[in-house]
């Protein structure tokens, strides 16, 4: 067994161990931490031997699977998708932490569900095959509807209905290029396949491809999420427990994107070069709502959500800029936003257990309640606020030349978001009178101090990151350039 | 023995055993009968396997014809302890149960029928056993819909007869190829009326049968299916009215049960409404053709058979108090209802389950027969169908289980039933390669 294969092994074990019914409670939260830690060491022990020179997948495990349809169990690892699994592996080990005291009913039911979304995450991440990938993605949504639904707030129902239509309708929309794409190279090629690169050549009319690419992009764009689609992340936000939270906001949210990245552009090149304006003034859309509801928030709980909004509207944008730079630029987004929003998302929930209230308003004093917690706080909103500034405005420059007006509105909204995160910290400073002071306990500080440090490692030294990312980007600029000049 | 003789034993065994239970009335163990005349109607259909590609007067013998045969004594063996947990829980007359199990015995008589036969005379009166046996399980017979049916039906026959000559599938087609001016509207007419008729037969009573009549109507979906499949393959100067057909059909059945699914409020409605999106279904893959398109038929029927019942089974186990509603069960019932939840979590396609690749297999289907607009709209009707199922999953567990609660026992038959099904399910959608290979197998054995 490779070491891909062992990364979703691992939390799929720890799923079905955990799923046995134990006594104590501490004993299904252990398993499911350990079972969480051992697969980040396999994922770090993967990112030591990767290859970030080349941009070809590495560590590829074929597996024969389902002949009959042409499937295989391919998988296969390269820096963008490596960055992400490592993104995921660290956050479910938090997110385990974070929901210690928070569940209280079926423990080893939500646990155990927790454990296979991650191995399904990873999975979607590492997938070669696009049916594999397909499969993948699936059980992420079905497991998140679950997760909201079950153990949510008052509202769960309706908020984890409304994540399952909206979600698997755009993966259903997906199955339908799919459906097509494979006909498509079956026909030109003679034999089937489910593989992702021999896809990278199809031969299609300029009509066929425009509906496809939409057809993709919608799918990956509801997953994003996308304005008008980001209601079901609000939603699910504000119903479910810590863990779900920093799932869905962090993690879940990252297959879009990354599915953008991986399938739609490298599929589709001709259409996403002409229609890179438009899925810009889509983006810019993104940022300016996301931005100008998150400054109007007055729960902390939207206030993250609408803030992913924004940030992966930033991605978006610089997605479609196509230039080296801005690629690299959105995936450091994509990968920070994953530790300062789950840091908020959980430095949240610990102000509420305090404080009874996930109201920003509420938070004023904070910094005499629980001063290092406050710092902390601080330290993550400063992330939140300034590393997407920073590399937005190098995607804003690279935007400018194609898209000017696009790039100027990005800009406001980069703007009004830092109002959002003013605010937020000016409120925690306003004087209150305080009771009692109630400090961060040890479990705690170890899930936020890694995430304040991976944030800090991000905003201040991401060289090796970027670097790292140097192969990837120019393969898929050089992938777009080729077939444009082709098709010109 | 000859072939047809060979053909009827199978049936002839379920016949004369049901024909017992219901004449006899006071049988002193009728379980244990219908058990018997089923078990023994299974090694008579797999002593069929001698006669691997054999036709004789009006039967054929396929390993399509015995798969699906055995595919209905399969859903007849699991609707038998749903039959046990129904009279027990409803009190029911020994008289009464005997009579129950003789029908079902009786219709599963008429199913294999229709499975082996390409006489079309043959098969309008195997269909009509069902029927018949069907409406006896049903306590709000239509009869206006029952008479329609049978004169669509029995109209299409006589129209082919006039048109080709014969009663008989292969005579049929041979009679139009060969027809010098050409197909002409009466074979398509007739072929409209048949097909059609067919369907108001058999699937409208999975919206008011009980919960023994849906079990054996789910059967019965196989034995139209098969014989959807045999007119397919031979009618092939029909294909395309064929498809045009089968696609309405696909479309109006999925409409009209996703649309009943989601106004009912009962466990047993949703479910039963639902069979009607993934009859659909089948008829698209019908309509798709080929052996492709009949080895995805006979894998997705499969895929129902073993999911519904599961799911019914599991349904019936968490049933509903005097008082309370189904809603909330899932933790004072967990066994029934996280195996209800995977199956219905499978009939709703779900990964790493049967149902998700069935599905994707009938849909693969579809798109190189240029139905991309039709394709659209099959995955709008799904959406709605996930929206359903999940609302049935998060009912059991998320809302809050009545006070007065009490717990019931699911028996020892539909336990087994409920475990051996989802075990299938759940080997098949994470292994499916070995269930796949074998469908095709079966598929490319074809007349």
């Amino acid at each position: 067994m490779g070491l891909l294969s062992l990364l979703l092994v691992v939390p799929a074990a720890g799923a079905a161990v955990v799923a046995v019914p134990a006594r104590r409670r501490t004993v299904i939260k252990a398993l499911a931490l350990t079972f969480s830690a051992v697969t980040l060491v396999v994922a770090l022990a993967v990112w030591t031997r990767v290859d970030f020179t080349t941009n070809d997948y590495q560590l590829v495990e074929l597996y024969s699977w389902i002949p009959s349809l042409g499937v295989s169990f391919l998988l296969g690892v390269d820096a963008v998708s490596l960055f992400f699994v490592l993104m995921t592996a660290v956050l479910t080990p938090i997110s385990i932490l974070a929901s210690w005291g928070g569940v209280r009913d079926g423990e080893t039911a939500f646990f155990s569900i927790l454990l296979f979304l991650e191995a399904a995450v990873i999975g979607a991440f590492l997938a070669v095959d696009v049916f594999l990938f397909y499969l993948f993605w699936l059980s992420v949504l079905v497991a998140l509807v679950l997760l909201v639904g079950l153990w949510g707030g008052k509202r769960r129902r309706r908020a984890s209905l409304a994540l399952g239509v909206l979600t698997v309708g755009g993966s259903l929309l997906m199955l339908l290029v799919i459906l097509v794409c494979h006909h498509t190279h079956f026909v030109q090629s003679g034999s089937p396949s489910f593989d992702t690169r021999h896809w990278e050549g199809l031969v299609l009319t300029p009509m066929a491809e425009t509906w496809l690419f939409w057809g993709l992009f919608f799918a990956f764009a509801i997953q994003t999420p996308l304005f008008p689609f980001q209601f079901w992340l609000i939603g699910a936000a504000q119903e479910s427990p810590a863990a779900t939270r920093v799932f869905a906001s962090t993690v879940v949210l990252k297959i879009g994107a990354y599915g953008l990245v991986r399938f739609a552009v490298p599929w589709f090149p001709r259409a996403a070069w002409t229609f890179a304006p438009a899925v810009m003034s889509l983006a810019v859309v993104s940022i300016l709502v996301g931005a100008v509801t998150a400054a109007l928030s007055i729960d902390s709980r939207k206030l993250a959500a609408r803030v992913t909004v924004a940030h992966m509207g930033i991605v978006l944008l610089g997605i479609f800029c196509f230039t080296s730079e801005a690629v690299k630029s959105a995936v450091l987004i994509a990968l920070s936003h994953g530790f300062f929003v789950g840091g908020l998302i959980v430095t949240a929930e610990m102000i509420r257990e305090r404080t009874g209230s996930f109201r920003i308003q509420d938070y004023r004093g904070l910094g005499r309640i629980m001063p290092l917690g406050w710092v902390i706080a601080m330290l993550l909103v400063a992330g939140a606020a300034v590393i997407p500034a920073y590399y937005g405005f190098e995607i804003i420059r690279a935007a400018f030349e194609r898209a000017p007006v696009q790039s100027a509105a990005a800009a406001v909204g980069l703007a009004v978001l830092a109002v959002a995160f003013v605010r937020f910290a000016r409120v925690s400073l306003e004087r209150r009178e305080v009771r009692e002071k109630k400090a961060l306990r040890g479990r705690e500080l170890l899930v936020l101090v890694p995430l304040v440090l991976l944030v800090l490692w991000m905003g201040i030294a991401p060289g090796r990151i970027l670097r790292s990312l140097d192969a990837a980007a120019g393969a898929f600029i050089s992938h777009v350039g080729d077939h444009v000049v082709l098709s010109e | 023995m000859p072939v047809e003789a060979a053909v009827l034993v199978p049936a002839l065994i379920l016949l004369v055993t049901g024909a017992l239970l219901i004449v006899a009335r006071r049988v002193s163990r009728p379980y244990l009968a219908a058990w018997i005349g089923v078990i023994g109607s299974v090694m008579a259909c797999l002593r069929l396997w001698e006669y691997r590609l054999s036709a004789g007067g009006w039967v054929e013998s396929d390993p399509v014809g015995q798969f699906l045969g055995l595919l209905i004594l399969v859903g007849v063996a699991l609707t038998l302890p749903i039959a046990r947990a129904v009279s027990a829980r409803g009190g029911s007359t020994d008289a009464r149960t005997s009579t129950d199990y003789g029908i079902v015995l009786v219709a599963a008589a008429g199913m294999l029928l229709a499975v082996s036969t390409r006489n079309l005379l043959v098969l309008f009166a195997a269909i009509e056993i069902v029927s018949y046996a069907l409406s006896h399980l049903s306590d709000r017979d239509k009869l206006r819909r029952y008479l329609l049916a049978s004169t669509s039906i029995l109209v299409g026959v006589a129209l082919f007869r006039v048109a080709s000559g014969s009663f008989d599938m292969a005579a049929i087609e041979a009679a139009l190829v060969t027809r010098d001016s050409g197909i002409g509207l009466l074979p398509v007419l007739a072929l409209g009326l048949v097909v059609v008729g067919f369907f108001m037969k058999l699937v409208p009573p999975l919206l008011r049968l009980g919960a023994v009549g849906v079990p054996v109507a789910l059967a019965a979906e196989v034995a139209l299916f098969g014989a959807l499949l045999r007119m397919r393959g031979w009618l092939l100067v029909l294909e395309d009215a064929f498809a045009a057909v089968l696609l309405a059909v696909a479309l109006v059945s999925m409409f009209v049960g996703n649309l009943k699914a989601l106004r009912r409020n009962d466990l047993q409605g949703v479910l039963s409404s639902s069979f009607l999106m993934h009859i659909g279904l089948l008829a698209l893959g019908v309509a798709a053709g080929g052996e492709k398109g009949r080895a995805a038929v006979i894998f997705y029927l499969f895929a129902l058979v073993v999911m519904g019942l599961g799911a019914w089974s599991a349904a019936i186990g968490i049933g509903s108090s005097a008082k309370g509603g189904w809603k909330g069960r899932g933790w004072s019932q967990p066994f029934s209802a996280v195996a209800m939840s995977f199956l219905i979590l499978s009939m709703a396609g779900a990964p790493l389950t049967m149902g998700f690749v069935g599905r994707f297999f009938i849909m693969s289907l579809s798109v190189p027969a240029n139905h991309l607009g039709l394709v659209a709209v099959v995955l709008l009707n799904l959406l709605v169908c996930f929206y359903y199922y999940m609302k049935v999953v998060l009912g059991l567990f998320a809302e809050t289980l009545p006070m007065d609660d009490v717990a019931v026992k699911l028996g020892r038959g539909l336990t087994v039933a409920v475990v051996v099904c989802t075990v299938v399910v759940l080997v098949a959608g994470v292994w499916p390669e070995p269930c796949l290979s074998l469908v095709k197998q079966v598929a490319m054995g074809f007349f």
